[in-house]
């Protein structure tokens, strides 16, 4: 027992000393930020605390919400690397160049260790351990007063300062299929060349007014939401204008047209709803044997 | 004309919408099981349909019913929705799938439109390549003991690759060094298709086609050509390296992905392969994975997002999955399936995985002692576990034909038995694979009082065979010796010597050949 406690404060005494060396919290303006799409292991080590349960299964999550990184999470790792992943965490004792093995064997580019230890308040460190550089690439403490239970805004905060700037910016990818070349392609007020043009790429989440325009024709208008990572195709369809407005052109026709179509339209989601399963026929021109 | 026809059809549309309020459901399925007319061909001694529908993350619904003497017959309900894969299958009153088939597309079913989907059944024939200019195909419907289970399907020239695309067709591909030939076989009446051939760059590895026939992918030493078989558009994809392995697989939603293996690890060269990945449909460029794993082998499964390969330096297979955040920009993380000793070929097929591998035999002064074996492991790519299946020890009889009517025969213990080819026959019931396997055995010397005479001589052998299995089992169903040569030392008092079939194994159709691939219509590889 005895010898358990002194291993504890020597553990929490470590992780503070290394702390107290750190390197800042983390270098944005980076030259050569990492890929914001690389893999990302996050694990947690205890020093002998058992606050802020489950706090590195919240910031995989959070990680992987936020971000494009490939988040691989303790569970994810204990499949893995094996039974042996926890115990070897913690005889790293957060040892970049222990962590960082741990790290290659589970084939991530980065490792963010989630450390517990308590001296008085919760201390919760997050450390990022480039695995290729066997070294820290940065990390923060906060002291949490005991029983304290960091809000996801709160963890979204500690990430932003440990992780670089570049992760946290994403991209979707629009494609404009258009009718007819050579319309000017707009997007969210960017002017993006004339059709055919090459998919797209915008910050995502968003949503963007896109516009399709050529003279003569009438421009084509849409209002698009992009997701991260997600791809959204505009089928862009340009009519040519017309010289001037016949009768069944007239505003109130084509109200009781569109009305029409769409109490059709209703007809047939209403029938829809009281058929949930058609029958199944066929016939075949076999040659018996 | 054009004036005329808006408003009189808005004038028709008016009261036709409103009518539309009291109209009631009216829609169903219909399917056309299109048969070869060749009674070699199609489907025999149907009995039982079985409809299999399938939606994406949805356990597949499965739904029998049987065949009437008319043709017809009714398959229950079918839940109103897009995107359904539906696949057919015929069987016996034994049960034995005498016909398979899938839709070429997604179909979407309707509560108010009776849609006609056409399905294409075929026997799922094995089809092998490397006997020539012919094509040799077993039918995995009949048993050994009917003799046209083998046949022979005329080529215009030496084919070294045959992949079956969609149900339809069979993509041949020949391969003339500095450029290759791309035909088309019709399964319907295995004959080549009166079309011009497509020209593709030479040096051909591997070929892959997608399960509905739209695309078609090759390997080749020095890149890939990705082709578009729905408009023979061909397109080279570039700075890839030497693409030994192709496989198409899809993502989780849908979209299908070319797969080249780069760096085939075969041992003792075991550094980590890397995929050559390509969008169909999409730019004409890869982007190369480094998968941190030699492999070997590598296949695609046709219901899970997922690229299957065997790691034979390491004794596994294993599985990539393409359906991580970030593929493929992201490396995706190979997770092991199960243990196989020495595998050298994968195949995959509705969700389970197959690998062919091998225990060498053990040799004792240049005796062998323990033939070697082939091991056939398959895991489900969900979880569930896997299986391992050892097959008999590979020996093949050697008889000598000078004895003057004595039968003597020395039974040789393969040091090596090497699968180069494996394909899963649908639904997955039946696995083919063609292997190669090499016999040594030293003189025979018998003491005499005139001194130590060579009674047998010293041979050395090599054989190739095809087998189809029982998946489960590994019980044969086919087992075609395609090749035995035997070469054996002279002056031994017993001199002349020649390969002799075992029971059970059966000759190959028409002349002898070393197999080049196989593959199966709508099955695995």
């Amino acid at each position: 027992m005895g010898t358990t406690k002194t291993r504890r404060v020597v553990m929490v005494a470590a992780a503070l000393i290394a702390l107290a060396a750190a390197s800042p919290a983390r270098a944005d303006g980076d030259p050569h930020p990492p890929s914001p799409k690389r893999r990302v292991a996050v694990l947690e080590y205890r020093a002998g605390s058992s606050a802020l349960e489950a706090i590195d299964a919240r910031i995989a999550r959070l990680l992987g919400k936020e971000t494009s990184l490939g988040v691989v999470n303790a569970d994810d790792a204990r499949k893995r690397y094996g039974g042996s992943l926890d115990s070897d965490v913690v005889a790293c004792s957060g040892d970049a160049a222990c962590v960082a093995k741990l790290g290659a064997r589970l084939g991530v580019a980065e490792v963010l260790l989630v450390g517990v230890s308590e001296l008085g308040d919760v201390i919760l460190t997050l450390q990022r351990v480039d695995v290729k550089r066997r070294g820290v690439a940065a990390r923060i403490a906060e002291a949490l007063a005991v029983g304290a239970r960091p809000s996801d805004d709160d963890l979204g905060r500690y990430l932003a300062r440990v992780m670089p700037e570049s992760d946290f910016l994403r991209y979707g990818t629009v494609y404009i299929d258009a009718n007819l070349t050579g319309a000017e392609v707009e997007i969210g007020a960017e002017k993006h060349g004339l059709t055919p043009v090459q998919a797209i790429r915008v910050k995502a989440p968003a949503t963007y007014d896109i516009q399709v325009t050529k003279r003569g024709y009438t421009p084509f208008r849409a209002q698009v939401v992009v997701p991260p990572e997600g791809e959204v195709r505009v089928k862009a369809e340009l009519t040519r204008r017309a010289a001037a407005a016949r009768w069944y052109q007239k505003w109130w026709v084509v109200g009781l047209a569109v009305g029409a179509a769409g109490l059709t339209v209703g007809a047939v989601l209403y029938s829809r709803q009281n058929s949930d399963s058609v029958p199944v026929s066929g016939h075949v021109d076999l040659v018996r044997f | 004309m054009r004036s005329l026809f808006v408003p009189a059809a808005l004038v028709v549309a008016l009261p036709l919408s409103f009518l539309g309020l009291g109209a009631c459901s009216s829609g169903g399925v219909d399917l056309v099981l299109d048969v070869p007319d060749d009674p070699t061909l199609a489907p025999a001694s149907a009995a039982t349909i079985t409809l299999l529908a399938r939606k994406s993350d949805q356990p597949t619904r499965a739904t029998s019913s049987a065949l009437a003497e008319d043709g017809t017959f009714e398959l229950g309900r079918i839940a109103v929705g897009d995107g359904f894969d539906l696949a057919v299958e015929m069987r016996s009153a034994t049960q034995r799938v005498v016909g398979y088939g899938r839709a070429g597309a997604p179909v979407e079913v309707t509560a108010n439109d009776v849609i006609e989907v056409v399905i294409p059944v075929r026997r799922p024939f094995v089809y092998m390549t490397g006997g020539g200019d012919r094509l040799i195909a077993f039918d995995s419907t009949r048993d050994a003991a009917d003799p046209g289970y083998q046949s022979e399907i005329a080529l215009p020239e030496a084919a070294s690759l045959a992949i079956p695309a969609g149900g339809q067709e069979v993509a041949i591909i020949a391969d003339q060094q500095d450029h290759a030939v791309v035909r088309r076989l019709i399964t319907a009446t295995h004959e080549i298709a009166d079309a011009p051939p497509l020209e593709i760059g030479g040096g051909v590895r591997d070929a892959a086609a997608s399960p509905d026939g739209h695309w078609l992918v090759i390997g080749h030493t020095s890149g890939m050509t990705v082709v578009d078989l729905t408009s023979g558009e061909a397109t080279p994809i570039a700075g890839t390296g030497d693409v030994e392995r192709v496989a198409i697989g899809s993502d989780p939603s849908g979209k299908p992905w070319a797969i080249g293996l780069v760096g085939r690890a075969e041992p003792p060269a075991c550094e980590p392969s890397r995929l050559a990945v390509v969008a169909l449909g999409g730019a004409a460029s890869a982007d190369l994975i480094d998968v941190g794993r030699p492999l070997i082998d590598i296949g695609a499964d046709d219901v899970q997002p997922v690229v299957v390969g065997a790691d034979a330096c390491g004794g596994a297979l294993v599985k990539i999955p393409l359906d991580e955040p970030g593929f493929p920009d992201v490396a995706p993380m190979v997770e092991m399936l199960a243990e196989v000793p020495a595998p050298t070929a994968v195949a995959a097929l509705g969700g389970r995985a197959w690998a062919i591998g091998s225990v060498a035999g053990v040799i004792d002064n240049e005796i062998t002692t323990e033939a070697a074996h082939l091991v056939l492991v398959s895991a489900g790519l969900a979880g569930g576990g896997s299986a391992r299946k050892d097959l008999p020890p590979v020996v093949e009889s050697m008889v000598a034909i000078d004895a003057e009517g004595q039968d003597v025969a020395r039974n040789l213990k393969a040091g090596t038995a090497v699968a180069y080819d494996l394909a899963v026959v649908p639904p997955g019931n039946q696995v083919a694979l063609a292997y190669h396997a090499t016999f040594h055995a030293p003189t025979l010397v018998a003491t005499t009082p005139f001194g130590q005479v060579p009674i047998i001589p010293r041979m050395d052998a090599t054989s190739d065979e095809y087998l189809l299995l029982d998946a489960d089992g590994a019980a044969p169903v086919h087992r075609v010796r395609t090749s035995c040569e035997l070469e054996h030392e002279s002056g031994a008092f017993i001199s002349t010597w020649e390969c002799r079939r075992s029971p059970g194994q059966d000759a190959a159709v028409g002349a002898g050949f070393h197999p080049a691939m196989l593959s199966v219509l709508y099955g695995g590889r």
